[in-house]
């Protein structure tokens, strides 16, 4: 078992399989080696790793993808949208939270749990007119309607793409 | 300085605070002449140091880069782009605000946390640069350009520019293993979304350019209606104008300024005089700029088509003939001849062509070849470039120093 400290001084326990499909933790316990000491993650909120760490339980025992498969996967996985059923409903939380956990896991380092965040997010801009968009993530439309208009018409060329 | 300035402000406070009597009664004095000093001008500098801090466009240029392997944290020079228009809205007057209440314990913090009130959840405010690539890099073409639309940040940020940076690499070599490619400063300037829509649609492109009025011919153009209505003043007149990019120069200085100038050249055919007009922006009526987009050009575009070859000595119009091809629409600039010229010379030859070939070794990582690229008339093209934002790629040799200068106007007139 591997013991894990939050942000908020939160202790998490989990196996060591579990825990270990964070890069960062595997490597963390290779360097520290045996010993019963916590890890601190003082990156990681206590309701952020829980949900972390929830996923990795249920992912336990898949392999990791092999660290070099950034460059040469990245394009073939990009296309691919889709998201396990499991993994949408587990990514289905507040925005904040999304975002919460997509920065833990590219903190500890977990690639598939990265990945799902990152597709949610895409998949939420997709389709999406830029009203849309801005209602989505709040943002204030700060274009005049001139150059707005502008853009648009630059744009076009896109839209049926 | 304004770092400086708020040392002295905040020291003061503090032992105001603390101490009492003729001591407090002096800082407050030394405080009050401070303050008058900045709104006396010192403010404009004050301005800059805090209100970048605080506008967020800026950091995420910071971040911009990289592949492994670049050697680059790279960031553009100065944000031409923006930084002017955010002058106003953040005037001497706010400031001077937060520098008597909040700005004296602590400015840029409490200005930006008063400025998100509304929680935002912009990916590209909340998550780092690499991150934002992942999200925008699942996103089509399609999906890209309108986030193009969403916000002035989304508009120009430099994460999207890479991923349409990718965009263009994977169509330009039709490659998917390609790496990712240099992201350099080189780069971070090109506006990639031009560069791939003049890829993938250069018709479209053609007429986009047209409303944005890249070309010196259309504006040209357009000048003269103005002048008709008398919404312009002539300011100067350059008797032959003989140097296209000084005059480009000269707009991206315009730009940095921060009163806003658009120039405009109106070349009168007839007497073979080019002259530099250059107006104000208010003269204009709200709906004026539509005529960057409409009608009337054919007539006078055509009749000042004779003396296309004098247009500017930086090129002797060696791909006039092509014009034909457009003739119907009554105008070819010299950009466009240019594409039809590219569009052609593709179509001739299904393989990498020269200048494809040319592109793609640079694209591979030859530097270099920049010096050679001068062609004719590139050399006082150069002055412009770091100002005016992205510029053009060097395509080809020759064109680049045109195409940039092209670019120069589209975004001065932005």
């Amino acid at each position: 078992m591997v013991t894990l400290v939050t942000s908020d001084n939160e202790k998490f326990t989990a196996d060591k399989e579990v825990a270990e499909r964070s890069v960062l933790i595997k490597n963390m316990l290779e360097d520290v080696g045996e010993s019963d000491q916590p890890i601190p993650l003082p990156n990681v909120s206590s309701s952020v790793l829980k949900k972390v760490l929830e996923y990795c339980e249920h992912h336990r025992g898949e392999p990791l993808p092999a660290a070099d498969a950034d460059t040469t996967q990245d394009d073939t996985r990009k296309r691919t949208t889709d998201i396990s059923e499991w993994d949408q409903k587990f990514i289905t939380v507040d925005q904040e939270m999304l975002f919460e956990i997509i920065l833990a896991a590219n903190y500890l380092d977990i690639k598939s749990l990265l990945d799902v965040g990152c597709k949610t997010v895409a998949n939420m801009i997709k389709g999406k007119t830029p009203e849309e968009i801005r209602k989505l993530f709040n943002i204030v439309n700060d274009f005049t309607p001139e150059e707005e208009a502008q853009i648009k018409k630059e744009n076009e060329w896109a839209e049926d793409r | 300085m304004s770092a400086l300035l708020q040392d002295v402000l905040r020291s003061s406070t503090t032992s105001n605070s603390t101490s009492a009597g003729a001591d407090s009664n002096l800082i407050e004095r030394k405080l009050n002449s401070l303050n008058f000093n900045s709104s006396n001008g010192e403010f404009s500098n004050a301005n800059n140091g805090t209100g970048g801090d605080a506008y967020d466009s800026d950091d995420e240029l910071v971040n911009v880069v990289s592949v492994p392997g670049t050697p680059s944290r790279t960031r553009p020079p100065s944000p031409s782009r923006g930084s002017p228009r955010i002058r106003p809205i953040r005037g001497p007057g706010s400031l001077t605000f937060s520098a008597l209440s909040s700005g004296l314990s602590s400015s840029p913090s409490t200005t930006s946390s008063t400025k998100s009130k509304p929680p935002t959840t912009d990916p590209l405010k909340l998550l780092p640069t690499e991150l934002s690539q992942k999200i925008f890099g699942r996103l089509s073409v399609r999906d890209l350009a309108r986030c193009a639309l969403v916000s002035k940040k989304w508009g120009r940020s430099q994460t999207i520019n890479y991923v349409w940076f990718q965009h263009y690499r994977k169509e330009n070599f039709n490659d998917e293993s390609l790496p990712p490619g240099k992201w350099t400063k080189r780069e971070s300037k090109q506006n990639w979304v031009r560069m791939l829509s003049a890829k993938l649609s250069p018709s479209s492109f053609r007429s986009s350019m047209m409303t944005t009025s890249s070309s010196a011919l259309f504006v040209a153009a357009i000048a003269g209606q103005l002048l008709e209505k008398r919404l312009l003043h002539r300011t100067s007149v350059v008797p032959r104008m003989s140097n296209v990019f000084l005059f480009f120069f000269f707009l991206s200085y315009c730009k940095d300024c921060t009163f806003e100038f658009y120039c405009v050249l109106y070349k009168r055919s007839h007497m073979a005089l080019n002259t530099l007009l250059v107006f104000d922006k208010s003269q204009l009526t709200p709906h004026s700029h539509l005529l960057f987009t409409a009608h009337n050009i054919p007539q006078i575009t055509s009749s000042s088509s004779p003396t296309n070859g004098t247009f500017g000595s930086g090129y002797s119009t060696p791909s006039y003939s092509y014009s034909s091809s457009y003739a119907d629409s009554g105008y070819a600039t010299p950009r466009e001849l240019k594409e039809a010229q590219w569009k052609q010379e593709n179509e001739a030859s299904a393989s990498p062509g020269k200048l494809e070939m040319r592109a793609m070794y640079k694209e591979m990582g030859g530097r270099k070849v920049r010096g050679k690229g001068k062609g004719v008339g590139v050399g006082s093209g150069r002055g412009g470039r770091d100002k005016g934002g992205w510029g053009m790629v060097e395509e080809s040799g020759s064109n680049g120093g045109k195409d940039r200068a092209g670019e120069g106007w589209r975004v001065s007139l932005y």
